[in-house]
């Protein structure tokens, strides 16, 4: 009787294993893919501080919140990559005021060339 | 009275003068084969609309008033114009890629919605060019429907 018990216990806790692991394990792996982590530092360090909870001006996180990027719908992400693409091109983004105060914020060239290769090619890929 | 004269001399010949420099209005095109008029994304009223609204600085098919002939307003103009169609020009809508596309069609929706587009200083002289809730519902919706078309 007590052996035959302990024998349905062990799949009662595999499965309970099985459900807490798989889910999280994938949320891990979809945030992890879906800034590379070369583009990540760059978020971090140059855009983070206003485009996230954390900032200050409304202004930047009507804008942009890139915590909220990868939940967007297909359409709405696809727009906002886009904005990305074009605010970098016309080096709008730190704002120059930001920059004057900040000279560490200042982006260069090839950091923008990155965000902006990533951005366009993730957009492109949700068009497929 | 003699200097008051002589002030108004100086303004018309200045008024003059400057009709002779360059006003950089851009010239219309008559070519249209790439107008989002000629693709498959609009009906006949929102077509309408954006002729009606938006197509004096988006588009190369602009109706130049009398006075857009005449500096100084023809720099104001050619000013709104200029930067209007660096933004969007839809008698170029094919070639813009696809996520242009979408990306241009969500700030037309976020711009009509807002009332921040067609510009206060357009409507007060093109009365017609007004939105109203009816007229910002139609182009909301389509802007919507042509993304999922595109999205497709």
């Amino acid at each position: 009787m007590k052996t035959s018990n302990f024998i349905y216990v062990i799949p009662v806790i595999a499965a309970l294993i099985l459900i807490q692991g798989k889910p999280a394990g994938e949320t891990n792996q979809k945030k992890g893919s879906f800034f590379p982590v070369e583009v990540k530092k760059i978020i971090d360090s140059k855009c983070y501080g206003c485009h996230s909870a954390q900032g200050q001006s409304k202004d930047a996180k009507d804008a942009l919140m890139w915590d909220s990027l990868p939940n967007l719908n297909k359409s709405s992400m696809v727009a906002t990559l886009d904005d990305i693409v074009k605010e970098l091109r016309k080096n709008g983004m730190p704002p120059e005021a930001v920059v004057k105060k900040y000279p560490e914020m200042k982006l260069p060239d090839a950091e923008s060339k990155i965000l902006q290769s990533w951005a366009t090619l993730k957009a492109d890929s949700l068009l497929r | 009275m003699k200097i008051f004269k002589a002030l108004l001399l100086a303004v018309i010949v200045l008024l003059i003068i400057i009709q002779f420099l360059p006003s950089g209005i851009p010239e219309n095109k008559p070519g249209d084969e790439r107008s989002i008029a000629k693709s498959n994304l609009v009906t006949v009223p929102v077509l309408d609309q954006l002729r009606k609204s938006c197509f004096d600085c988006h588009s190369d098919q602009v109706h130049f008033p009398w006075y857009a002939k005449v500096a100084p307003s023809s720099w104001l103009l050619s000013d709104h114009i200029n930067e209007g169609k660096a933004y969007l020009n839809f008698s170029v809508w094919e070639d813009y890629s696809k996520r242009e596309k979408i990306g241009l069609l969500q700030k037309i929706k976020d711009e009509v919605e807002s009332g921040k587009m067609p510009l206060k200083s357009y409507l007060l002289i093109h009365r017609d060019a007004k939105l109203g809730s009816e007229e910002i519902s139609l182009l909301s919706k389509w802007t919507e429907e042509a993304t999922n078309r595109i999205m497709e």
